[in-house]
C-alpha cells in the first residue's frame, strides 16, 4: 500500500517521523510530502521526499515540473486544477498548484494529513480525491484552534469530507465526533521503553526538576513559574524547549527572582533528553491543554516521576497517586502542592509510582502494539 | 529659534494622541520641531525626516551621503570619528553611525530627545558629536524589558546622557539601578488624559446596578490577562454575579477566548475586540468597577480614564501602577500574578459600605483632574524643554 504522508512542513516532531518510520518497517510504500525549510536532516532514511516550496526561484521551478508531470500523466486533472487556481494571484497561483498537484502526480493509495489544521487548504483536494483521505487530530488544533469561529465552521465543513480521523486518545476523539461522523480511531504514540532507567529515587538537594516543552500559553509555563517561585525547599529547573525563550517568560523569570534557578535549553536532539532525564528527580508537565503529552510519556519511560496538569484526557494516561500526580491545571496553587507532596513521598513511593507507570507505557505503548493499529488504520482507510 | 528633534521608530499616527498633542504644543511654542523616525514618507503637520534603513540600498547612496556629510558637517563628523575612536568602535562602526543617522547630523538639532531609550543604543555618541543636548525618556518595554535582552545596553548611554524623563517613580529608581547617574537632571512627568472627555458617572461607588466590571488594554502577555480570567473563574466559584467586559484586541485572543470556554465563563465575559477610544468614555459609563491585572505596566493611560469616570479601580502592583492607583486611597492594589488576592479585592469593594466606595472613587476622579490632567503634562514638558 502506498502512504503519502502530507506533514505540512519539514523538520517534524519526533513523535511524527517516528510514526512514519514505524509504516515503513510495517513494510509500507511510504512517501513524505512538505515544505522542507533550511537546514533540514531527514530522519527518514530511505523514504522520499517531494519538497513543495511556497516561494522563490525553487517554487517556480518546482511549478514547471509538476505542470508537466500532470499534464502529460492526467492533463483533464491538470487543467481542472489550473483553472481552480485562477482564482489566486499569479504568486499564489504558484503555490496552490505546487501544492496540490503533488498528490494528483505520486497517485498513492491513502493521503495522511498530518495537522488538522492544514486541511484548511486542501479545500480542492478534498473535493476531488484521488484516493482516501486520513488526517491526525492533534491537541491544540482541535481543543484550541475552534475557539476561532472561522476555523470551527471550517473543521465542520471539512472534517466530514475526510476517510478516516486518527486522534491520540478518547477525549480528543469525543472532540471530534462533534465535527464528522466518519470512523474515528484513538492511536497513541508510540514510546520506546528501550531507554536509560532512573535507579535512585532519593532526592537531590536541591531538587532537580525538569519539563521538556514549547513556549506558548497552552504549555501552561507561566503557572509552572509562579508555583516554583513559592516553593519552600531549593530547588533547580531544567526547562528544554523546541523554540527560543520568549521575552514574558524571561521576564516572569526576573520579576520571580529565578534566574539562578532555572537552566533553560532548546533545540536539544530527543536522544540527549532520553539519556539525560533519569538524572532528575521529577519530571513536570503544566499544560493548559494537550493532546497527548509525548514528552511526559517519555519521562515515564525513563522511570521518572511525574507530575502532570489535569488537562482533558490526562485521566487516559495516569492515575492520581498510583502512577503519577495530577494537579488542577491553570493553578499555580495546586502545582505547587503537588510538588510538595512528591518531595514528602517516601523513596519508595516515588519509585513504586514510577514502576507502576512504566507498566502502563509497556502495555499501551509499546512501538510493536502502535505500529500494528496504524497498519490496521491504513487498511480500513483503504478499503473506503 | 531652539531645534529640538524628536526620535522616534515611526512619525505618530492619527490615534497617537499623546505624541501628536505634545509635537503640536511644542510647534505653538515657538519650537523648531523635527522628527527623526523610520518609515515612510507622509504629510504630516511638523517636519519629519527619515533616518536611513540598513539595506541594499546603502551601497548606491553611501557616497553621495558621505560626501554631503564632510562638506556640510565636516567638524561634526570629525568629532564623532573621535568619540567613536575613544570608545573603542572601529571605522566601520563609525561610518554605519555617521550614515545611518546621516539625517540627524546635518539637522543638526540643539537638542536631540530620544522618545524611548532603545533608540538611543548605538547612537549614544550622536549629540555630543553635534554638540546637542541628549535626552532620553524611560517608559516601559526600553527600561523593563530592553535590557534583559540586551544586558549592555546602558553602557555607553550612562556616560552621554544629558537629561532623563521617565514615566514613573518606578523606572527611575531602575534607571538608577542602570548605573546613570543621579546627578543627571532627571523628570518625572506621568501620561496625562483629557480629563474634559470622561466626565463622572452618575452614581460612582455605586454597586445597585450589578457588578459591571472593565478592562481596557491590548490583549497581550504584558496585560495579565490569563490573571484575569482565573480571577474571573474564582468570583464565579464564589458565587458572584458579575458581567466582565474586555476591550482589545491582540495576539492573546485565542487564548482569552479558549479560557473563557474552558472556565464556563461564557454567561460572565465579554470580549470585545478593538473598540474606537472615542467609544470609551461611553463603555466607562456603563461600568461600575475597572480592573488592570497587568504583570508589567509603565503607568497605564487606561486606569486613568477610568478614575477619572468615577469607576472603582483595582490593579496590581506591576511597576507604576501603585503610582496611578493609591491603595485604599483612590482604588485598591494587589499583588501582581495573583488571582486569588485580585477576586479577594473584588469581593471587598462589593463588601465595602457604600459611602466608603463613593468615597474611593471621588477622591480618586478629584486626583486625576488634578494631577493628571493634559494641561498639567503640558505645563511639565514646556518646563522640561526650557519653554
Amino acid at each position: 500500500m502506498k502512504i503519502l504522508f502530507d506533514v505540512s512542513a519539514l523538520p517534524v516532531p519526533g513523535f511524527i517521523s517516528r510514526s512514519i518510520r514505524e509504516m515503513y518497517d510495517a513494510g509500507m510504500e511510504v512517501m513524505v510530502t512538505g515544505q522542507v525549510k533550511k537546514g533540514f536532516k531527514s530522519p527518514f532514511g530511505k523514504i522520499p521526499i517531494y519538497n513543495r516550496p511556497i516561494a522563490g526561484w525553487k517554487a517556480s521551478l518546482f511549478f514547471c515540473y509538476r505542470v508537466m508531470c500532470l499534464w502529460l500523466s492526467q492533463p483533464a486533472r491538470a487543467r481542472h486544477l489550473w483553472r481552480w487556481t485562477n482564482r489566486f494571484n499569479f504568486k499564489d497561483r504558484i503555490k496552490e498548484f505546487n501544492r496540490l498537484s503533488i498528490y494528483y502526480i505520486l497517485r498513492p493509495d491513502v493521503i495522511h494529513i498530518q495537522w488538522t489544521k492544514a486541511l484548511m487548504k486542501l479545500e480542492y483536494l478534498l473535493e476531488n480525491k484521488p484516493c482516501p483521505i486520513t488526517v491526525s487530530v492533534r491537541g491544540t488544533q482541535m481543543f484550541v484552534s475552534p475557539v476561532d469561529p472561522v476555523i470551527d465552521q471550517k473543521y465542520r465543513q471539512l472534517l466530514p469530507l475526510v476517510d478516516r480521523v486518527h486522534v491520540v486518545s478518547e477525549a480528543l476523539a469525543r472532540e471530534v465526533s462533534a465535527y464528522t461522523p466518519q470512523p474515528v480511531m484513538v492511536i497513541n504514540p508510540s514510546v520506546s521503553p528501550e531507554v536509560p532507567k532512573k535507579k535512585n529515587y532519593k532526592t537531590q538537594t536541591p531538587v532537580q526538576l525538569i519539563t521538556v516543552t514549547r513556549f506558548h500559553w497552552v504549555k501552561g509555563i507561566n503557572v509552572l513559574l509562579d508555583a516554583l517561585s513559592v516553593l519552600e525547599f531549593p530547588w533547580h529547573l531544567t526547562l528544554i524547549s523546541s523554540n527560543p525563550v520568549p521575552i514574558e517568560y524571561i521576564y516572569q523569570i526576573h520579576d520571580l527572582q529565578l534566574i539562578d534557578r532555572i537552566t533553560i535549553k532548546h533545540n536539544i536532539p530527543n536522544e540527549t533528553i532520553c539519556e539525560i532525564l533519569p538524572d532528575y528527580d521529577l519530571f513536570i508537565f503544566p499544560g493548559i491543554s494537550e493532546g497527548r503529552g509525548n514528552a511526559m510519556l517519555e519521562a515515564m519511560a525513563a522511570g521518572l516521576p511525574v507530575i502532570c496538569s489535569g488537562f482533558q484526557g490526562s485521566s487516559e494516561l495516569i492515575q492520581h497517586g498510583s502512577d503519577g500526580w495530577i494537579f488542577q491545571k491553570d493553578n499555580s496553587h495546586s502545582l505547587k502542592m503537588a510538588i510538595d507532596q512528591v518531595i514528602r513521598e517516601t523513596d519508595s513511593q516515588r519509585a513504586n509510582a514510577a514502576a507502576c507507570a512504566l507498566t502502563n507505557l509497556r502495555n499501551k505503548y509499546a512501538p510493536e502494539i502502535i505500529s500494528k493499529q496504524w497498519v490496521e488504520f491504513f487498511r480500513e482507510a483503504n478499503l473506503v | 529659534m531652539r531645534k529640538i528633534g524628536l526620535v522616534l521608530t515611526a512619525p505618530p499616527t492619527y490615534s497617537e494622541t499623546f505624541l501628536n498633542s505634545k509635537i503640536r504644543n511644542m510647534i505653538e511654542a515657538g519650537i523648531d520641531v523635527t522628527v527623526f523616525s523610520g518609515g515612510k514618507k507622509g504629510k504630516f503637520f511638523f517636519r519629519h525626516l527619515i533616518i536611513p534603513p540598513l539595506n541594499w540600498k546603502i551601497v548606491l547612496f553611501f557616497p553621495w551621503v558621505f560626501l554631503k556629510l564632510y562638506i556640510l558637517r565636516y567638524g561634526s563628523m570629525l568629532k564623532l570619528f573621535r568619540l567613536c575612536q575613544k570608545e573603542n568602535i572601529g571605522v566601520v562602526g563609525f561610518l554605519k553611525i555617521a550614515y545611518l543617522n546621516s539625517t540627524i547630523i546635518i539637522e543638526k538639532p540643539d537638542v536631540l530627545h530620544y522618545e524611548f531609550s532603545a533608540l538611543a543604543s548605538g547612537r549614544e555618541m550622536l549629540a555630543a558629536a553635534i554638540d546637542a543636548e541628549m535626552i532620553v525618556s524611560f517608559r516601559g518595554y526600553d527600561i523593563a524589558l530592553h535590557p534583559l535582552l540586551k544586558p549592555d545596553c546602558f553602557k555607553l548611554m550612562v556616560r552621554y546622557t544629558d537629561k532623563i524623563h521617565s514615566i514613573s517613580n518606578f523606572y527611575i529608581r531602575r534607571v538608577h539601578q542602570y548605573g546613570f547617574s543621579d546627578e543627571i537632571p532627571t523628570y518625572l512627568i506621568t501620561p496625562a488624559v483629557n480629563t474634559a472627555l470622561f466626565p463622572i458617572i452618575s452614581n460612582p461607588g455605586n454597586l445597585d446596578s450589578g457588578i459591571k466590571i472593565i478592562t481596557i488594554g491590548r490583549l497581550i502577555w504584558q496585560k495579565g490577562n490569563q490573571y484575569a480570567l482565573r480571577t474571573a473563574s474564582l468570583l464565579k466559584e464564589r458565587g458572584l454575579k458579575f458581567i466582565w467586559h474586555f476591550v482589545g484586541e491582540g495576539q492573546e485572543m485565542e487564548m482569552m477566548r479558549f479560557m473563557v470556554k474552558c472556565y464556563h465563563l461564557e454567561k460572565y465575559i465579554v470580549l470585545h475586540g478593538r473598540v474606537p477610544h472615542e467609544k470609551m468614555p461611553e463603555l466607562l459609563a456603563h461600568c461600575n468597577i475597572y480592573v488592570q491585572s497587568s504583570v508589567q505596566e509603565g503607568f497605564c493611560n487606561a486606569v486613568l480614564e477610568a478614575q477619572c469616570a468615577g469607576l472603582l479601580t483595582i490593579v496590581t502592583d506591576a511597576e507604576g501602577l501603585p503610582e496611578n492607583v493609591l491603595h485604599r486611597i483612590t482604588g485598591l492594589v494587589v499583588p501582581r500574578r495573583n488571582p486569588s488576592a485580585m477576586a479577594d479585592a473584588v469581593m471587598e469593594l462589593v463588601a465595602m459600605d457604600e459611602n466608603m466606595r463613593i468615597q474611593m472613587a471621588q477622591t480618586a476622579a478629584a486626583r486625576v483632574r488634578q494631577e493628571f490632567d493634559l494641561a498639567n503634562q503640558k505645563e511639565a514638558f514646556n518646563k522640561f524643554y526650557g519653554i
